[in-house]
C-alpha cells in the first residue's frame, strides 16, 4: 500500500534497472455520461502499488471507459483519479494524457504501421529526452524481455499476431511507467496464444511490480490474471474482491452467471436454519444455503441459491444421508468435453440441475441419480 | 447445359480487355512515341528542338512550377480542411464537403474566368476595393491574376478536393488506438499529428498531391485565358503552326513528367502494410475537438467556401447580367440579354447535344468496359493481368491536350486515317473514352475487391453459369457502383476542354470550345459569363444526383495501391 | 424478361439522337469558314439568306491562325468542309501558294472594288479593309490624355495597360507587326523595327489570342488600351460600350480582307452567289455594321466609328506577300522581342 517515490515529469532515469517499480492507483467517484446516457456512475477503488485490477463485465458496462478515463483519453464528469500520490483528475482539473506516466496495450494493439518495431518502442523513450544509446539499450532491453530481440527492424505488417502482441506489451512497459492499462489486449488472439499470453503478462506485471488495470470480458482473464476483479454491469460496480471471493461468494445472479457457470435456483418459503436458512423447492423438497445474503432471503422469504456445476457430487445410489442437500432426479443428457463430464439433471418441478465431475462417467441418460451438495457452497443471492 | 460465354473463358475475356486497352492507350501512345522518335531513322531531332527553344524550356519549367505549386498548396489547404471535417465540430462540414464535390466537377476555366474579373490587375473588382479602401495610390494591382500565382490560384481548388477527398475517409478510417497510444506514450496532440496522423496519411496526401499535380500539368482553359506559357499551349501552338514533330515532342515530355509523378507515387507508397490503419475491432464514431480548435476551422472552412465559389461564381453571374460590362454597376445596365443570347446561339445548342451524347457515350462505354477490365483484373486468375491494371491507370498521366495529339497523329496518318474519325464525332468519343477509362476501372475494382466472390460461388453452385451469374449478382450487387461510375464519367466529360479543343471539328463543338470562342470574343465577357454561369447550374445539378449516390458508393477517385 | 423491349427502345432512341447530331441537309446549305465573329457576320449572312430563300449558311469561326490549322488539316485529309473561307489576303496567299487551294471567280461587279484592292488572278473576292487604330476606354482614359501616336504606346505610364494580340493564334496582327518592324522603321528607325516589340515587352503589354478578347479586355478597363482592329472598335460601338479610338500620326497599316471560294467545295453556284453579294452595293452598305471594316468600293458611303472620314486617315497597305511568306519567322522574332 506504500506508494513508491512519485514519478512527477515522467524523468525516469534510462540507467535504471527493468525492474520498474508500480504506484498505488485510488479512483474515487467516477462519473461519465454520453448525453442522456450515464456509461460510468460513481466508479470507485483502490488498488495497490505492483498488484492488479480486473474490470470485468458484458459490453457496454463501463468498464472500457472507465479505464480510458483512467489513461486520459476521455474526461469524467465528476471525480478523482490519483497515481502514487499524483492527482491525474480532479474534476475539471486534469492531466493530459501524456504526463500521466502510463503504458497501454490497446484492444487492437495500435502499433505504428509506418515505424519499425524499434521506432515503436523508441517513440515514448524519445518523448522523455533520453539519449540515442540509452534509448537503444533500453528497447534491446524490453525486447529481450518479451522474446523479440531479433524483431527490432521488422514493421508491424511483417509479424504475426502473437508477436505484434508482444511489441505492443514491450512499448506498454519501455517507459518504465507506474501503471499498465491494458484495454482487452488478448481478444484478437486464438485460443492457444490467448492462453500463453495470459500467463505472460502476469509474471511480466508481476515481475517487474508494475500496478496493472486490465479491462476484459473473460472471466478466464480475470481470474487468471487479477488480484482484485471488479465485476461492473451497466456503469457500476457491482462486486469487487479477490478472484476466490467472486467465484465463491458472488453476490448477485448477475456476478453468479458472468464468473463461472452456474445453477441459480429460486426458493420459497424461507426459514433459518443454523446460521444460513431452507428454502423449499418448487416443485417439492427443500434445499439448504449457509452462505450469502443470508439476512435479505429472511426478510424477504425468498431467495435464489447459486450452486456451482463442480460442487455437486452425483451418484447412482442414493449417496450419503449426512450431505446437507439431497436432491433425486433423471439424466436428460450428458456431455463428454475433456476434462470434464457435463451432466443435465432433471430434479422435477420444471427445474435441471447442471453437474460436472471429472470422468469417467457417473451416469448415463436415463438413469435415475441422487445429487448432493454443501450447504456452505450454495450461496444465498442478494437479488 | 449452360451456354458457355465471356464469363466461362477467361482467355477470351482477358483478350477483348487487352485488345480494347491497346486500342484506347497502347496505339496512340506508342504511336506517338514512335513518332516523336523517327524521322528517316531513329533520331532525337525533335526533342533536341523542343530543348534547344528557350520558349519551350521556359513553357516546361512553368508547367512543373505550377504542378509542384498547386500540389504542394493543394495539401497545404486540403488537409487542415480535411482534418476540421473528419475530425472536429467544425460547422459547416457538409458544406465544405459539398463545396469540394462542387470544385471538382466544375470547369477550371470558369474559375479562370471569374477571377480575371475579379483579380485583374487593372479593372479586377477586387483591386479596385483594395486600392479603394487602403488609398493606394497605384493604377493597377496589388492582385495579378495574369501571372503563374494566378494559374496556381485557378488550380488550387481542383488540387485541394482531390486532397480533401482521399484524405477525409482516410483520417474517418484511422484507429484512433494509433493517435492514442501515442498520447500514453507521451506525445502531445500536435507531436502526435506530426508523428503519427499525418505519416499514416501519406497514401492519401500523395495520391490527392499527384491528381492535384497531373492534373495541373494537364490544365488547357486557364493557361489559355490567363495566356501563359505553359506546355499545353505549346503543344496547340504546334499544332496550329501544324507542326506534328514538336507537339508529339512536347507532348512526350508531358507525358513523362506526368508519369514520373505517378511512377514516384507508386513507389513511396508501395508497402502499403506500414499504411494499414485500420484496427481490429470496429470503433465507435469519435467525437473531435470542440470550442476554439473547431471555430478555427469553422472559419477556414469558411473562407475557403466563399474564395472559390460564392465570390468568384457570384461575380460572374453580376457580370453576366451586365448589359455593358465597361458600364459597371450602373443602373440600367442589366438584363438577361446575355443568357438570351446564349440560348439562341444555335452553335450553343449543337455543342450541348454534342456534349451530353458525347459524354452519355462515353459514361456508358466506360462504365460496360470499366467492369469488363476489373472483372478480369479482379476475378480471374490469369497471367498478365497486371498489364490490364497498368494500362487502364495510364490514361490518368496523360494530358488530354497530349493524347489528343497521338490521336490526332494516328487518325490523320495511315493506316487508321481509313476509319476516317478526324475531325468528327468519332475521335471524341475514342478521346473522351481513353481520358475517363481509368475511373470506370477503379470504381468497378474497389467495388468488386469488397464483393466476397463466396456471393458469386454460391450462384454457381446453385446452378446459374458464368453470365447468368455476372447478370444476376455480381451487376445488381454493384449497381451503386456503376451508377456512379457513370455519373462521375459523365459529369467530367461533359464540359471536357484539354483534349476537345485540339480534336473538335466544324460540326463537333462541344460546350467547352464553344465557351473557350466566345470568351476569346466571338460574343464577348458578359455572353461568356451567362453561358459559364449555365454550365455550372447545370453541372451543380447533374452533381447533386451524382453526390447522393457517391454516399453510398465507394469512391472512384483514390488510386489504389 | 418484360424489360427487353424497353432497353431496345432505349438503344434506339440513342442511336436516334446520335444521327440528329449528324448535321441535317434538308435545305441548301453554303459553309462558310471564317475569322469573325457570329454576331458580326450575322448581318450579312442573314440578307444572305432573305436574298436566296432556301439557302441556309453554317459559319464556323476561329481566330485566324487556328483557322488556318483547321483548314489546312482538312485539306491534308482530304476532306474539306467549307465552301467559302473569309480571312485577310495574306492568309488567303499562304493557302494558295502552299495548298492550290482556291478557285478563281470573277465577281460580278469585282470592277467596282479599288483596283489596288483587286486580286490580280481573282484568287479571292475583297470584302473591307481591316485597319489598326488604338481602342480605348473613355472611362479610364481620359481625352486629354489619350495617346495620339503608336510612339506614346511606349510611354511608362501605359505600363501593364496595353493589350494586343499574339501572332501564335491571331492572323491580322502580322499586318500591325510588319507595320511597325518592317515599315515604320525606314520612317523611324529610332523609334521602330523590332525594338518597339521588345520595349512593349517591357512595358508590360499583354498578348491575347484574339482581336475579340482584346476588345472585351479594353470594355472592361481590365487592358484600357487595345491596338485593335476597326471592326472590333466598330462592334464596341455598336454595342455602346464606353469606348473610342485613335488614328496614330504614324499612318495605320490597312489590310484586306476578302473571301475566296475552295476548289474542293461542295457547293460552288452558291459560293459564287455568296461572293457576288459580298462585293454588291448591298453587302457593302452592311460591311460596317457587320464586319466592321471599311467598304472596298468607293461608290459606298462611309464614315469611321468615330467620325471621321476615309480622306481623314493615312492608310498605309500592307505587304500581303511578305507576310504570307516569312510568318513564321516574323512570330518567331515577334516573341522573341517581346520576351513572352
Amino acid at each position: 500500500m506504500t506508494p513508491s517515490e512519485s514519478k512527477g515529469g515522467g524523468s525516469a532515469s534510462p540507467e535504471a534497472p527493468a525492474r520498474a517499480s508500480g504506484v498505488d492507483l485510488r479512483v474515487e467517484g467516477l462519473r461519465k455520461s454520453y448525453g442522456s446516457v450515464v456509461a460510468v456512475h460513481e466508479v470507485g477503488f483502490e488498488i495497490p502499488a505492483g498488484k492488479m485490477i480486473s474490470l470485468i463485465g458484458p459490453s457496454g458496462c463501463g468498464k472500457t471507459t472507465t479505464l480510458r478515463m483512467i489513461a486520459g483519453l476521455e474526461q469524467p464528469d465528476v471525480g478523482r483519479i490519483v497515481a502514487g500520490g499524483r492527482v491525474l483528475v480532479d474534476g475539471d482539473a486534469r492531466l493530459p494524457p501524456e504526463q500521466r506516466d502510463l503504458g497501454m496495450v490497446f484492444q487492437s494493439y495500435a502499433l505504428w504501421p509506418h515505424m519499425t518495431v524499434f521506432d515503436n518502442l523508441a517513440y515514448g523513450l524519445k518523448r522523455r529526452g533520453h539519449a540515442r544509446e540509452a534509448i537503444a539499450a533500453k528497447v534491446a532491453e524490453v525486447l529481450r524481455i518479451v522474446g523479440m530481440s531479433q524483431y527490432g527492424e521488422r514493421y508491424p505488417g511483417q509479424l504475426s499476431g502473437g508477436q505484434q502482441q508482444r511489441v505492443a506489451l514491450s512499448r506498454a512497459i519501455a517507459t518504465e511507467p507506474g501503471i499498465l492499462l491494458f484495454d482487452e489486449p488478448l481478444s484478437n488472439l486464438d485460443a492457444v496464444l490467448r492462453e500463453q499470453m495470459r500467463f505472460e503478462i502476469r509474471s511480466l506485471q508481476q515481475r517487474l511490480g508494475i500496478t496493472g488495470v486490465y479491462v476484459t470480458h473473460s472471466q478466464d482473464e480475470a481470474l487468471a490474471m487479477s488480484d482484485q476483479i471488479a465485476v461492473m454491469r451497466d456503469g457500476r460496480i457491482v462486486q469487487i474482491g479477490r478472484p476466490v471471493e467472486i467465484y465463491g461468494r458472488p453476490v448477485s445472479r448477475f456476478v453468479a452467471a458472468f464468473i463461472g457457470l452456474t445453477n441459480i435456483v429460486e426458493l420459497h418459503g424461507i426459514e433459518a436454519r443454523g446460521g444460513g436458512i431452507t428454502g423449499a423447492l418448487p416443485g417439492g423438497g427443500s434445499i439448504r444455503a449457509g452462505v450469502g445474503a443470508i439476512s435479505a432471503a429472511l426478510s424477504r422469504g425468498t431467495a435464489a441459491v447459486s450452486i456451482r456445476p463442480v460442487e455437486i457430487a452425483i451418484r447412482r445410489d442414493a449417496g450419503s444421508a449426512d450431505a446437507d442437500n439431497r436432491l433425486a432426479g433423471r439424466v436428460r443428457t450428458t456431455a463428454f468435453t475433456g476434462g470434464l463430464i457435463d451432466y443435465f439433471v432433471d430434479v422435477g418441478g420444471g427445474l435441471e440441475l447442471r453437474v460436472q465431475t471429472t470422468p469417467p462417467a457417473a451416469a448415463e441418460p436415463g438413469e435415475e441419480v441422487t445429487l448432493s451438495f454443501a450447504a456452505d457452497r450454495t450461496v444465498v443471492l442478494e437479488d | 447445359m449452360t451456354k458457355l460465354t465471356f464469363f466461362d473463358r477467361p482467355a477470351i475475356a482477358w483478350a477483348i480487355a487487352a485488345v480494347w486497352l491497346a486500342y484506347l492507350v497502347a496505339i496512340p501512345i506508342g504511336y506517338m512515341t514512335v513518332d516523336s522518335l523517327t524521322d528517316n531513322g531513329l533520331t532525337l531531332a525533335a526533342y533536341a528542338e523542343f530543348f534547344e527553344d528557350p520558349k519551350l524550356r521556359t513553357a516546361m519549367r512553368n508547367s512543373l512550377s505550377v504542378a509542384a505549386g498547386v500540389a504542394v498548396l493543394s495539401v497545404l489547404v486540403g488537409a487542415p480542411l480535411a482534418f476540421g471535417v473528419a475530425r472536429t465540430q467544425m460547422h459547416g462540414r457538409t458544406l465544405v464537403s459539398a463545396a469540394m464535390i462542387v470544385c471538382l466537377v466544375s470547369p477550371d476555366f470558369l474559375l479562370a474566368m471569374a477571377y480575371i474579373a475579379l483579380a485583374g490587375p487593372n479593372a479586377g473588382y477586387f483591386n479596385q476595393a483594395i486600392r479603394t479602401v487602403f488609398d493606394l495610390k497605384m493604377e493597377s494591382g496589388p492582385l495579378n491574376i495574369f501571372t503563374l500565382w494566378g494559374l496556381v490560384l485557378t488550380a488550387l481548388p481542383h488540387g485541394v478536393s482531390y486532397v480533401f477527398l482521399a484524405l477525409v475517409p482516410a483520417l474517418r478510417n484511422v484507429d484512433p488506438a494509433l493517435e492514442e497510444a501515442s498520447r500514453v506514450q507521451g506525445a502531445g496532440p500536435l507531436e502526435t499529428i506530426r508523428d503519427v496522423t499525418l505519416p499514416l496519411m501519406r497514401p492519401a496526401l500523395l495520391s490527392g498531391a499527384l491528381l492535384a499535380f497531373s492534373g495541373s500539368l494537364a490544365m488547357y482553359g486557364p493557361p489559355h485565358m490567363l495566356r501563359l506559357n505553359v506546355l499545353t499551349i505549346s503543344i496547340r501552338e504546334s499544332l496550329i503552326r501544324l507542326d506534328f514533330k514538336a507537339a508529339s515532342a512536347a507532348s512526350m515530355i508531358l507525358i513523362l513528367m506526368s508519369l514520373a509523378a505517378l511512377v514516384l507515387y507508386r513507389h513511396s507508397t508501395r508497402q502499403a502494410e506500414r499504411f494499414r490503419t485500420v484496427g481490429g475491432k470496429s470503433f465507435s464514431e469519435r467525437s473531435g475537438a470542440e470550442g476554439r480548435v473547431a471555430a478555427a476551422f469553422t472559419v477556414l472552412g469558411i473562407v475557403y467556401v466563399l474564395a472559390v465559389l460564392v465570390v468568384p461564381y457570384g461575380g460572374m453571374t453580376v457580370i453576366s447580367l451586365m448589359k455593358s460590362v465597361g458600364m459597371g454597376f450602373s443602373a440600367g445596365n442589366w438584363s438577361f440579354d446575355n443568357y438570351r443570347a446564349v440560348f439562341s446561339d444555335p452553335a450553343v445548342r449543337n455543342a450541348a447535344t454534342l456534349s451530353v451524347s458525347l459524354a452519355a457515350s462515353t459514361a456508358t462505354l466506360v462504365t460496360v468496359m470499366g467492369f469488363l477490365v476489373a472483372y478480369v483484373v479482379i476475378r480471374m486468375k490469369l497471367r498478365g493481368r497486371w498489364l490490364l491494371d497498368y494500362m487502364s491507370i495510364i490514361p490518368l498521366a496523360v494530358p488530354g491536350t497530349a493524347l489528343a495529339i497521338a490521336l490526332a497523329v494516328v487518325y490523320l496518318n495511315p493506316p487508321l486515317n481509313a476509319l476516317g474519325l478526324y475531325g468528327g464525332f468519332g475521335i471524341l468519343f475514342v478521346a473522351y473514352v481513353t481520358r475517363f477509362i481509368t475511373f470506370g476501372v477503379r470504381t468497378s475494382q474497389s467495388s468488386l475487391i469488397q464483393l466476397s466472390p463466396e456471393f458469386e460461388e454460391a450462384s454457381r453452385v446453385g446452378g446459374a453459369g458464368g453470365l447468368k451469374t455476372v447478370a444476376l449478382i455480381t451487376l445488381p450487387m454493384m449497381r451503386q457502383a456503376l451508377v456512379y461510375a457513370w455519373l462521375l464519367v459523365f459529369v467530367l466529360a461533359l464540359p471536357e476542354l484539354s483534349a476537345s479543343i485540339i480534336l473538335k471539328g466544324i460540326h463537333t463543338q462541344t460546350l467547352s470550345t464553344v465557351l473557350l470562342d466566345i470568351w476569346n470574343g466571338n460574343g464577348g465577357l458578359a455572353q461568356a459569363c451567362a453561358f459559364g454561369m449555365t454550365m455550372f447550374a447545370s453541372v451543380g445539378i447533374l452533381l447533386l444526383t451524382a453526390a447522393a449516390i457517391a454516399k453510398r458508393a465507394t469512391g472512384g477517385l483514390r488510386i489504389g495501391t | 424478361m418484360d424489360k427487353k423491349p424497353r432497353i431496345r427502345l432505349l438503344a434506339t432512341a440513342w442511336i436516334g439522337a446520335l444521327i440528329a447530331v449528324a448535321p441535317a441537309s434538308a435545305q441548301q446549305k453554303l459553309t462558310i469558314y471564317s475569322a469573325y465573329e457570329n454576331s458580326q457576320i450575322a448581318p450579312l449572312t442573314k440578307a444572305f439568306e432573305a436574298k436566296n430563300p432556301g439557302v441556309s449558311i453554317d459559319h464556323f469561326r476561329q481566330p485566324g491562325e487556328e483557322l488556318l490549322a483547321t483548314i489546312e488539316l482538312e485539306l491534308r485529309a482530304r476532306s474539306p468542309k467549307a465552301d467559302v473561307v473569309g480571312v485577310n489576303d495574306a492568309s488567303i496567299a499562304y493557302l494558295q501558294r502552299r495548298h492550290d487551294a482556291f478557285e478563281p471567280y470573277v465577281a460580278k461587279d469585282v470592277e467596282k472594288a479599288r483596283a489596288e484592292l483587286r486580286s490580280p488572278q481573282n484568287v479571292f473576292t475583297p470584302a473591307f479593309v481591316n485597319l489598326y487604330l488604338i481602342h480605348y476606354n473613355t472611362r479610364r482614359i481620359s481625352e486629354a490624355d489619350v495617346p495620339k501616336s503608336w510612339a506614346d504606346l511606349l510611354d511608362p505610364k501605359w505600363k501593364n495597360q496595353i493589350a494586343m494580340a499574339d501572332p501564335s493564334s491571331s492572323q491580322s496582327v502580322q499586318s500591325f507587326v510588319w507595320f511597325i518592324a518592317d515599315h515604320l522603321v525606314k520612317v523611324d528607325p529610332a523609334r521602330f523595327g523590332w525594338d518597339y516589340f521588345k520595349r512593349m515587352g517591357a512595358n508590360g503589354v499583354h498578348l491575347e489570342s484574339s482581336h475579340g478578347t482584346i476588345r472585351d479586355l479594353t470594355v472592361s478597363g481590365e487592358r484600357p488600351i487595345g491596338i485593335n482592329l476597326l471592326a472590333n472598335a466598330q462592334t464596341a460601338k455598336n454595342r455602346g460600350e464606353p469606348t473610342s479610338n485613335i488614328w496614330p500620326r504614324e499612318g495605320v497599316p490597312g489590310e484586306l480582307s476578302a473571301f475566296g471560294l475552295l476548289r474542293a467545295a461542295k457547293n460552288k453556284d452558291l459560293g459564287k452567289k455568296w461572293l457576288d453579294f459580298i462585293i454588291s452595293p448591298e453587302g457593302q452598305g452592311l460591311m460596317p455594321a457587320s464586319l466592321g471594316g471599311a467598304p472596298v468600293r468607293n461608290d459606298v458611303a462611309y464614315k469611321y466609328p468615330d467620325g471621321s472620314s476615309l480622306e481623314q486617315v493615312k492608310i498605309i497597305p500592307v505587304d500581303s506577300a511578305f507576310i504570307s511568306e516569312n510568318k513564321r519567322t516574323q512570330a518567331r522574332k515577334f516573341h522573341d522581342a517581346v520576351g513572352k
